[in-house]
């Protein structure tokens, strides 16, 4: 009776192994085509800028009546944990810099530090991010002021809420091919409504980004996309202000799929009716500056932290257990 | 159940299982525990080693990189503080750490069964 007792339980508890391990496993060869360590990056680093300008000038003359420069630039790190099965919380450290320029005279320099902790649902084998219950107590208004305690309190349970999603934009599907077209922008599920903005896999290059040079494939955004994409929100043909040029650049790494950099730059030159022409310029660039524990060609956060070759410390590892089992074996 | 067979369970548990969590959390975590309660061979040290080990393994992919960037004195005590106390405070840290309490005891027992000569 109690040698079936045993079996019973040792049956019961390898069910369950085998249920946690195939979960694990069928997370490493994650459905569709992404790469599995997209969905929980640790210690990847970009640094980031945004310059933007709005110049007014006199249209006869071609004098400059007015300038005003906003610039934001910085660095943010991601982390990542598992939230429940199925997602994984993201958070992120952001480091910012913003100066406001007045004709010349800088009105406004402040620097901000962000900790971020883990609050956004991203849904694995998906592009999806889904807002979470604390997320929508804070956008409520129901958290208005930052009391650590509160918020870790609410962090431990807090889990993610279906309806409404953004497209992430730090990784794409790695069986794409060029002409392929990537959504970014939200969705909400409920109202069926949203605002989605398709990119094209325009080209394929390399990148030098982190010390290292990337294939990467180059997803293109233009003023064409966005213009036909809130055409079809508004249900009319829309009439620009002006000549206006916008191009968006992010460029994934090929075989992970993971965002390695971004350009920006866009333009607007628009002559009003009181004799003012108005130019407005935006320019903005992305740069990866430690690829952290994301995979790339079989390269893990440990192989790239140790200088070894892809695989290394995996095989190493498995080359211990097989020793510790020999000699488990052998010490009977 | 030695000290000895603890502290190598504990060791190996965590040798074996880091590498594998940076591929998958959850893989690492249970791996280290399996191999490492194995080789203590005692259902009360498979629990020890299950309860101690599950959430260091667990957390090891989010935790390590923080960790390294503080001791770089990329981040300050406060964040990394913050950082790592809302990981810790998790349920579902909690589940995991229970579970591998469990496939601790579990395979302690094997572990015995296994080395008992016959």
């Amino acid at each position: 009776m109690v040698s079936l007792m045993k079996k019973t339980v040792l049956i019961c508890a390898l069910i369950l192994i085998s249920l946690i391990l195939s979960t694990g496993f069928s997370m490493v060869h994650a459905r569709p085509a992404y790469s599995s360590t997209v969905f929980s990056p640790n210690d990847v680093s970009y640094d980031f800028s945004l310059r933007s300008s709005v110049e007014v000038y006199n249209a006869s003359t071609g004098e400059l009546l007015s300038s005003h420069i906003m610039e934001i630039s910085g660095m943010t790190t991601l982390h990542s944990k598992r939230m429940q099965i199925g997602f994984m919380a993201w958070g992120a450290i952001i480091n910012i810099t913003y100066t406001v320029e007045e004709n010349g005279t800088i009105t406004n320099q402040q620097e901000i530090d962000i900790p971020l902790p883990p609050v956004f649902a991203v849904q694995e084998n998906t592009r999806k991010i889904f807002l979470t219950e604390l997320i929508l107590d804070v956008l409520r208004g129901e958290i208005t002021e930052i009391n650590y305690q509160d918020i870790a309190r609410r962090v431990a349970t807090n889990r993610p809420v279906p309806g409404f999603y953004f497209y992430n934009p730090f990784y794409i599907e790695t069986d794409i091919t060029l002409g392929d077209s990537i959504p970014y922008g939200f969705w909400n599920e409920t109202s069926d409504s949203g605002l989605v903005i398709h990119g094209i896999v325009h080209s394929e290059t390399s990148v030098e980004a982190a010390g290292r040079t990337y294939n990467v494939w180059v997803v293109r955004i233009t003023e064409a996309e966005i213009l036909g994409e809130l055409e079809l929100i508004v249900g009319e043909e829309l009439e620009l202000p002006g000549d206006i040029t916008f191009i968006l650049d992010l460029y994934y790494e090929k075989s992970s799929g993971w965002l390695v950099g971004g350009d920006l730059s866009g333009s607007l030159e628009s002559t009003e009716e009181n004799n003012v022409e108005i130019h407005i310029s935006q320019t903005g660039e992305l740069t990866l500056t430690s690829m952290g524990t994301i995979l790339i060609a079989g390269e893990s956060y440990l192989d790239r932290l140790l200088g070894l070759p892809p695989y290394a410390t995996l095989v190493l590892d498995f080359l211990l257990i097989a020793a510790i089992i020999i000699y488990m074996i052998k010490r009977r | 159940m030695t000290k000895k067979s603890f502290i190598g369970g504990l060791f190996i548990a965590f040798i074996t299982g880091f590498p594998l969590t940076f591929f998958n959390e959850l893989i690492g975590a249970f791996v280290g525990i399996i191999i490492g309660s194995l080789f203590a061979a005692s259902k009360k040290s498979g629990g020890a080693i299950g309860f101690l080990i599950t959430p260091c393994l667990y957390l090891a992919p989010y935790s390590f990189p923080i960790f390294l960037d503080f001791v770089k004195g990329n981040i300050d005590l406060m964040y990394f503080l913050i950082l790592i106390g809302f990981s810790l405070l998790d349920i579902m840290v909690l589940i995991i750490t229970i579970i591998g309490t469990i496939v601790g005891i579990l395979f302690g027992w094997l572990g015995l069964k296994f080395t008992k000569k016959k």
